[in-house]
């Protein structure tokens, strides 16, 4: 034991964080010598055959220590949150579920599953398996210290996982496939009538509210001296509905805020759930997001809305660091 | 486990052809030093044994000095006691060759036996008698005989033969 301690030391201690997902697998790697990284490097794997350029980019770093950790992120959305946590019996693994005690609650994840997950990654060997809702958790760690309820929302390419918290109390959380939500063509006809609706709010304003006009916008009108000009302010005024437009017409973020949309809905209709109201909502967000996404679900959640671009494998791998201790 | 929903792989610093040689070579030094620390035990053991036996052999070598002191001493009594059993039976020879010599009519008194002479008291009816029954056959003994003779009243005589013997005719 004195032996291993004294070589723990002298050893570099390299994690490897693995998020995978129906697009792409990220791999990110991390050497750490005494607590300082010195060593770190990313990469994006899609296609086919991924399991074996995998090994191919981590065993030269294998090499490099036997303190070598991957971490996995359970992605099932079977799993999920348990709103109490057995201090006795802070983890525990039966034949059918696995549970991970985290304060006043506990996720959990199907024992089949992670065995399967355990044996897909049966060549590279996997040390950890984190819940999403425990990344969630600790990246808006700060953030639970304000005496509301809050919604925090991570968002990777297809899959959603939410959780309102109330400071360390966990009032509701749901792990969401994004194939799961909604098919493409009634997408297609949300969007449509939610541009039907868009412009019949607009003909509506522009007949009954004229007086309410702003006329400093008109005068501008009259002063414009060439037909440029008018094109310009045309254009002007066009860009939020363009933006709004994209949005809708943008599958994937609009399927984002269809799935925060209805977790709201279900989290306030659903009495199961605590009665507390949400106005604030942090988006960790670890895929691209159109520019207006934060602005579209203030407007129409009433929400205020925070996003972080967070790097979830840089984030698998300060929990591993952590469990590694 | 705070996180994860499984627990690590145990990490093997050492690999197993390190921990064969590792093993051999710990077995190894583990044996030496077992069969030194045997060694050293019963070589301390030997010595020990060793100063024991030397102290019973000093103990027995005194031993056999004073049991042959002992046997020089109980050789030189049994020596002493022959010689003087040979000077009794000497003595008790003498002794019987002298009253051998004596005639019936001749009594003796007293007789002083020495190592070189011979004293005889004693009465006789007369001189003649004790001259030749007595007289001559201690002369021919004795180097020298002088007698010495005491007139009694009744007519007899004592007398006080003196024999001397010459240590260079013995």
């Amino acid at each position: 034991m004195i032996l291993k301690n004294i070589l723990s030391k002298l050893y570099p201690k390299v994690y490897v964080g693995i998020i995978s997902s129906s697009v792409s697998t990220v791999v990110c790697i991390e050497l750490y010598k005494k607590n300082k990284l010195i060593e770190s490097h990313t990469k994006t794997f899609i296609g086919q055959g991924i399991i074996q350029k995998l090994i191919d980019f981590i065993t030269p770093f294998k090499k490099e220590s036997p303190f070598f950790y991957i971490s996995l992120l359970d992605n099932a959305t079977s799993q999920g949150v348990l709103f109490e946590c057995d201090k006795e019996d802070k983890q525990s693994v039966t034949n059918t579920v696995s549970k991970v005690c985290h304060g006043s609650w506990s996720s959990y994840a199907l024992t089949d599953e992670l065995a399967e997950l355990q044996q897909e990654y049966a060549n590279v060997g996997v040390d950890f398996i984190f819940s999403p809702f425990t990344i969630l958790s600790n990246i808006f760690s700060e953030k639970k210290t304000e005496d509301k309820a809050m919604l925090f929302v991570l968002l990777q390419e297809d899959l959603i996982v939410v959780s309102i918290f109330h400071l360390d109390k966990l009032l509701y959380g749901d792990v969401i496939s994004m194939a799961d939500v909604i098919e493409d063509e009634e997408l297609d006809e949300i969007a449509e009538d939610d541009n039907t609706q868009t412009m019949q709010m607009q003909e509506t304003f522009d007949l009954d509210d004229l007086d309410d006009l702003n006329l400093d916008d008109l005068s501008d009108l009259k002063d414009s001296e060439s037909f440029d000009d008018l094109e310009d302010f045309a254009q002007t005024q066009d860009v939020p509905q363009e933006q709004k437009h994209d949005l809708t017409t943008s599958s994937n973020d609009y399927k984002r805020f269809l799935i925060i949309q209805n977790t709201l809905h279900n989290f306030y209709s659903n009495s199961k759930y605590a009665s507390e109201f949400v106005e604030t909502a942090y988006v960790a967000s670890f895929c691209k997001l159109e520019n207006d996404f934060k602005q579209y679900i203030e407007d129409e959640l009433f929400l205020t809305v925070y996003v972080r671009s967070v790097e979830l494998c840089c984030e698998v791998i300060s929990l591993a660091k952590e469990e590694s201790l | 486990m705070k996180f994860s929903y499984i627990k690590p792989r145990p990490k093997n610093i050492i690999s197993d052809e390190f921990k064969i040689v590792g093993v051999f070579f710990i077995t190894a030094f583990v044996v030496l030093i077992f069969s030194f620390g045997i060694m050293q035990y019963k070589s301390h053991e030997f010595k020990t044994k060793k100063i024991i036996q030397n102290n019973k052999i000093m103990q027995l070598q005194s031993t056999i000095q004073d049991l042959k002191k002992a046997m020089f001493d109980a050789r030189f009594e049994v020596s002493k006691a022959a010689k003087i059993g040979t000077a009794n039976t000497v003595l008790q020879e003498s002794i019987k060759n002298l009253f051998d010599l004596v005639p019936n009519r001749i009594v003796l008194s007293k007789v002083d036996i020495a190592k070189n002479s011979l004293l005889i008291y004693g009465h006789t009816p007369n001189k003649n008698l004790f001259r030749f029954m007595l007289q001559a056959p201690l002369s021919s003994i004795f180097t020298s005989t002088s007698t010495t003779f005491y007139q009694l009243p009744n007519g007899s005589l004592n007398f006080v033969c003196k024999n001397y013997i010459n240590e260079d005719n013995l």
